[in-house]
């Protein structure tokens, strides 16, 4: 997907008809767009997301109103308003022109908007312009909306993909990238056929329980379905809520009067999360000597009473042995031998058992006694080692609690000082925030297990009557017959997961190398990235004596490194098509539009992003505040800009003080924001070369 | 590309390990889901498939 341009009309602050024009060449692949914050650089990524996909991103406020205020207000009740995006781009070869259109009638303030229109054409071989049967399913065969986000990226979020519960964004954009969504279907798909296989059995006399086990399969499904789809609703509310918080962190660590309140807070959090890691594990500890050795704690006092009784069986000489003195007696009583052989006083066999009857005797009973005493030491040593090992685990368990005390009570102590710091930022408000997402993450995550074991016991109680049902004595050629396609559907299952696992561990080991190969040269660190086996994003660092331990995170680190994941998918995506793949996955060049690329780094890390996004794919689009740009960035950038505009604001708010109204690019000056306008809005200009 | 050569060579002893059946509806499965993958509520897939698993396995 090469990017043409594209048309914004009434979209948003958009107002009217603006245009945006593309880099194309190779060695100027950059097109900067400048605006001020809150100007529409956001509203600008998310043009591409609703033109193809028809979404917007979560952090796009007031979603529902599409329309440019400037042009809903100038319109009166019953007038028509289009409000539409039109993008056109190339793509394996073929020109397409992708249009998505709302047409409103006003009535009052709401906007209570239709469904948008999707239009898509081509540009055949004789260059005549032709329409798309099915429009959306072309984008995505193009580029999977699930992809997209790699893709149109707002900076302030792409961050998350370094955090551990990102691995399920990972994982699906590698399957997505394989096309190994068509396995997942298919594995999905297939427990439903073999249910609907169970439903043609016929019962019989011995087989009555058939229809109700059936029955209890679809009820189960039902659950199952259900409650996946609340898990993943949770899943969604717990990433939303953990980006919340993260953006809160990163203003808090930005303004100059609660920087290092909130540096210390990152810092106590990271300990919290050791602290709690190191709790668990102590609890598992516990939890495993108390299955494996718990009984013996209540067997206090065991070993000395068996010892006090044995030791008076010993007296009497009746402790069993393996061979007793009385055994030989009674053999002589009855005068013959197990073997058979007769037993008469004054014979060799006579007097052969006789001897055995001495050499027996005391010392048998001795060796029992001494054995049995091994065994008490044994089991009293056994018992006062575990008693030991619980009380140091309890210890264990006792001074992490402890030290989660000392850090709740500091981290509390903090938040208390951010909220009674005064800024022209409210912070006390912003901290507030703060805390009810952090309780509602807590809540979210309680509620995310619950359901999740949920699904584990009702996919366990399917699989239970399953082989209920296979274990029924069904009769009956056809009901042979379907037990057989039963069967056979089972054993396509199980072999299309485990392709799935074959494929997708071999594209995330090729992936981590590619990320390897990008992040290293730019890092600034010694760290290493890694992408895990469970696919979460992380980086390492060697130690001098070579053992590697996780790297300490750093904003500007984790920024490098998933941009590095970014850049290693387009190259993924790239090379897939020249690379045969077993299954049809997503191919070609992507662009990469990216918001707030430098946000709250420092000059070396926004010039090592500035020096490394032109390198990330063909072509790069970069929004961007003049602040955020000036110096490092445009001094690496000025040589790779083939396009670049100004997001002028205009407000008609007159009041405001010390706001930048203009900005100087490529030696000319441009409007950055305009007070006292005679509308609210933004306007594209381009910067003339 | 090793990685690559391995991951065929794996799949391709799943593939031989089934039966002639599961062969043939493993070809058909892929194919139909294949075909759909890229509709956003596919529906009666289910049946098709079912009519395909009776339609290879005897």
């Amino acid at each position: 997907m090469r990017l043409r341009y594209i048309e914004l009309e009434n979209f948003r602050q958009y107002h009217g008809v603006q245009t945006v024009q593309f880099a194309q060449r190779e060695n100027r692949n950059v097109t900067l767009l400048y605006g001020a914050n809150g100007s529409g650089k956001t509203t600008f990524l998310n043009a591409f997301m609703w033109a193809l996909y028809g979404n917007l991103t979560e952090d796009v406020e007031e979603s529902d109103r599409l329309v440019s205020d400037h042009a809903w207000e100038a319109a009166s009740d019953g007038d028509r308003i289009t409000v539409s995006v039109t993008v056109e781009f190339e793509h394996d070869s073929k020109k397409y022109l992708v249009k998505r259109s709302v047409e409103a009638q006003k009535q009052g303030t709401e906007q209570n908007l239709p469904k948008s229109k999707l239009m898509m054409w081509y540009q055949d071989e004789s260059g005549a312009r032709k329409e798309v049967d099915s429009a959306r399913s072309q984008i995505d065969r193009i580029l999977p909306e699930r992809l997209s986000r790699f893709f149109f990226v707002n900076g302030e979020r792409i961050e998350h993909l370094v955090r551990k519960d990102a691995y399920e964004e990972i994982q699906g954009a590698i399957k997505t990238l394989l096309g190994l969504e068509t396995l997942d279907r298919a594995v999905d798909r297939l427990p439903k056929v073999a249910q609907k296989l169970r439903r043609k059995l016929k019962s019989n006399d011995d087989s009555k329980g058939i229809d109700s086990l059936t029955d209890s399969i679809d009820e189960i499904d039902q659950q199952v379905q259900e409650a996946t789809a609340t898990y993943g609703e949770l899943r969604t509310s717990e990433q939303s809520f953990r980006d919340e918080i993260t953006l809160i962190n990163n203003r808090l660590a930005a303004a100059a009067e609660t920087k290092a309140l909130q540096k210390e807070r990152t810092e106590l959090e990271a300990q919290q999360e050791k602290v709690l890691e190191a709790q668990r594990n102590h609890q598992k500890a516990r939890d495993s000597l108390v299955g494996h050795h718990g009984y013996l704690a209540f067997l206090g006092g065991l070993a000395a009473q068996v010892h006090r009784i044995s030791d008076h069986h010993r007296e009497r000489g009746d402790l069993p042995a393996p061979l007793k003195a009385t055994f030989i007696a009674d053999l002589l009583e009855a005068g013959r031998c197990i073997c058979g052989t007769e037993l008469v006083e004054g014979t060799d066999a006579w007097s052969a058992l006789e001897g055995w009857r001495t050499r027996i005797g005391q010392a048998d009973v001795d060796e029992a006694w001494h054995s049995l005493h091994g065994v008490m030491g044994t089991f009293e040593e056994g018992r006062n080692d575990a008693l030991e090992r619980l009380r140091e685990v309890d210890v264990d368990i006792a001074k992490s609690a402890q030290e989660r005390r000392a850090l709740d009570g500091r981290i509390s102590e903090i938040s208390a000082a951010i909220k009674a710091v005064s800024t022209e930022e409210n912070q006390e408000s912003l901290e507030s925030a703060r805390e009810e997402f952090i309780d509602r993450l807590a809540k979210t995550s309680r509620e995310i297990g619950r359901i999740k074991d949920r699904i584990d016991a009702l996919t366990a109680e399917r699989a239970k009557k399953e082989r209920e049902i296979e274990q029924l004595n069904i009769k009956g050629e056809a009901n042979n017959r379907v037990q057989h396609r039963i069967a056979v559907v089972k054993e396509v299952e199980h072999a299309l997961r485990q392709v799935r696992d074959i494929a997708s561990d071999t594209t995330r080991r090729r992936l981590e190398q590619r990320i390897r190969d990008i992040f290293i040269p730019v890092s600034l660190k010694k760290y290493e990235p890694r992408l895990t086996e469970q696919f979460q994003l992380e980086y390492w660092q060697q130690m001098k004596n070579g053992e590697k331990i996780p790297a300490p995170k750093s904003t500007g680190e984790n920024m490098l490194l998933s941009l590095s994941f970014v850049a290693a998918v387009a190259a993924e995506c790239r090379e897939g098509a020249d690379r045969g793949a077993l299954f049809p996955g997503v191919g070609g060049e992507f662009p990469i539009v990216m918001d707030a690329a430098f946000g709250n780094l420092d000059d070396d890390y926004r010039r090592h992003i500035a020096r490394f996004l032109p390198g990330m794919t063909s072509q790069v689009v970069v929004l961007t505040s003049k602040a955020q740009a000036s110096g490092v960035v445009e001094n690496e950038l000025q040589n790779r800009v083939g396009e670049q505009y100004v997001i002028t604001t205009h407000t008609t708010k007159t009041n405001l003080k010390e706001v930048t109204e203009k900005i100087s690019v490529a030696g000319r000056d441009y409007h950055y924001q305009v007070i006292g306008s005679h509308w609210d809005g933004a306007e594209l200009t381009g910067v003339q070369p | 590309m090793n990685d690559q050569g391995d991951e065929r060579s794996q799949i391709a002893r799943i593939y031989n390990s089934l039966s002639e059946e599961a062969r043939a509806l493993i070809v058909e499965v892929l194919r139909i889901e294949n075909a759909s993958l890229h509709l956003q509520l596919p529906s009666g897939l289910t049946d098709e498939v079912l009519r395909k698993v009776e339609g290879v396995v005897k």
